[in-house]
């Protein structure tokens, strides 16, 4: 280890005699920053235009973010910036605009410390307002933004869209302002926020590692499938809610749920805080419950916790409680922690 | 006869412990038979009563709950060693699982480390392909040489204080692992 040491310790000096030999003899500058910089690799902009409607798109791309707005405008515009490694490909077909991008595999040509900025890493899309399309969008290696608008300010009618389906292996997706029939999002280590949308039918979301954020939105169904981030809803407004995490905290905010709620969880705090519902299910094995509620009164409680206690508005219930009457059922469930019931001021 | 009992003890010791360590427990064992002899008990009966085996079997967490493992040799020895006493604990399957656990990350720490090194020199030989083949000037050569050099030493640096650390933790680590193995070994 001492060798390996010196050996390291020599090439550092080596280096810095290099670079000032380097510098004395009147080496470009620049070349110290482009080491950094892989800009050069890609050139100007390349933009393609789709004047004939669609009502599909369908994007695969490997390491680029996509970026999807709306315009007044009549064509479907694309904008991006090709990497000397990447193979992009634009196809329309029926109906159905088509649009992936790879790398070429290369082991031993082209290697840099590379860094890009984000606006050359951007796919961005932007389409007319009118068109109302399905969208499968897909990346490896980035964010994924559908971000729709408010056509009508007064009746506050969102943009129209087909299906979506979104799915980012390692970045972020963010949908708003949008109607649709159906949304699913997926992503592994990113964050997924759904602000203002109209949604017909189903909500999927499903994430490993990161904040799934639900806000102002409307749905029938949500499912959310977590696994060790958080999960936060505020002012959502469905039929049913489903929530199954192993590791986070879920906290739920000012919603109406018209059916029933499900949580649960491993492992974390669940925490309801002025939501309606007909039925509740949340269990969680080890953390607390905490649900605020208008009122007590018709509510039916079978409440459960192994190692905690049971307060109902301030007062200690033990480790069980059960009630028989009221139409609303909350039932909660914790392994380790305790559970709160408490009535909104 | 207690010489040679003894001698035996200690051939026996030599094929598991470090030689303060058997010289520790021949004392120990020396001490205990004067004792009870001492309290009236035949040298023969007493020397009867020990099975050799099962005395380096009872000797082995107590031995290792001392042992320093400062080197790389005692770290080894340890690790191998820790499996033998765990499994004559109370808690040999939750204490054996965690255990395997902890070899387990502690090696893919290690070879994480190890191929970050190997990734390392790969891209700096890579780099020095690419800059051959460059249509830039000899100076130019030199400096960004440099920089490759200096970025590849001071991540080398890294790794090995890294690597360090990771060791550090390792011995730490397995000395609370026989510490445990001895208390519920009792």
């Amino acid at each position: 280890m001492k060798v390996l040491l010196r050996v390291f310790v020599f090439l550092l000096i080596v280096g810095v005699i290099l670079i000032g030999v380097g510098i004395a003899g009147g080496m470009d500058a620049s070349r110290i920053t482009s080491t950094f910089n892989q800009s050069e690799a890609y050139g100007d902009p390349i933009h393609y235009t789709q004047s004939e409607i669609i009502d599909h798109l369908v994007i695969d791309v490997a390491v680029k973010h996509i970026d999807i707005s709306f315009s007044e405008s009549e064509s479907l515009k694309l904008t991006y910036y090709s990497h000397t490694d990447d193979i992009w490909e634009i196809e329309e077909n029926l109906g159905v605009l088509t649009i992936t991008q790879t790398q070429k595999m290369r082991l031993l040509i082209g290697f840099n410390f590379g860094f890009v900025s984000r606006e050359l890493l951007t796919l961005k899309v932007e389409i007319p307002q009118k068109w109302v399309l399905d969208y499968d969008l897909k990346t490896k290696t980035g964010d994924i933004k559908l971000i729709g608008m408010f056509l009508d300010p007064i009746s506050m009618s969102r943009l129209l869209a087909g299906t979506i389906n979104l799915e980012s292996d390692t970045g972020h997706i963010e949908v708003t302002n949008i109607s649709t029939p159906s949304l699913e999002l997926k992503t592994d280590t990113g964050d997924i926020a759904i602000l203002n949308m109209l949604v017909i039918e189903n909500i999927i979301a499903t994430n490993s590692t990161g904040v799934i954020h639900f806000e102002d939105s409307f749905a029938q169904e949500v499912d959310i499938f977590g696994s060790t981030g958080r999960i936060e809803v505020e002012n959502l407004h469905v039929l049913s809610l489903n929530i199954d995490s192993d590791t986070g905290q879920v906290i739920i905010k000012d919603s109406e749920v018209e059916s029933q709620i499900v949580v649960r969880l491993s492992t974390g705090r669940i925490g309801l805080f002025n939501v309606s519902a007909i039925t509740y299910e949340l269990k969680t094995n080890t953390g607390d419950v905490e649900v605020e509620l208008l009122s007590l009164l018709d509510t039916r409680f079978d409440l459960n916790t192994n190692t905690g206690k049971i307060m109902i508005d301030g007062i200690n219930q033990g480790d069980r409680h059960v009630t028989t009457t009221g139409s609303i059922s909350l039932n909660a469930e914790t392994g380790t922690g305790n559970i709160y019931i408490n009535v909104r001021d | 006869m207690m010489q040679k009992w003894l001698e035996e003890l200690r051939i026996e010791l030599e094929k598991h412990f470090y030689p303060d360590e058997v010289n520790d427990i021949l004392e120990y064992y020396e001490e205990m038979i004067e004792d009870r002899f001492q309290n009236g008990e035949l040298k023969e009966d007493i020397l009867a009563s020990y099975n050799k085996k099962e005395i380096v079997r009872e000797m082995m967490p107590e031995v290792l709950s001392k042992r320093s493992n400062v080197t790389q040799r005692e770290r080894l020895k340890t690790t191998k060693q820790l499996w033998t006493a765990i499994a004559q604990t109370s808690l040999k399957i939750p204490l054996g699982i965690l255990y395997t656990v902890f070899i387990i990350t502690m090696a893919a720490i290690a070879f994480s480390i190890l191929a970050s090194v190997v990734g390392l020199l790969f891209a700096f030989i890579v780099y020095g392909f690419d800059l051959f083949e460059a249509s830039i000037s000899n100076y130019d050569k030199l400096g960004m040489t440099g920089i490759a050099l200096v970025l590849l030493s001071l991540t080398g640096l890294i790794m090995i204080y890294l690597y360090r650390l990771i060791l550090e933790l390792y011995r730490k680590i397995l000395n609370m692992f026989s510490q445990w193995t001895k208390k519920k070994g009792e």
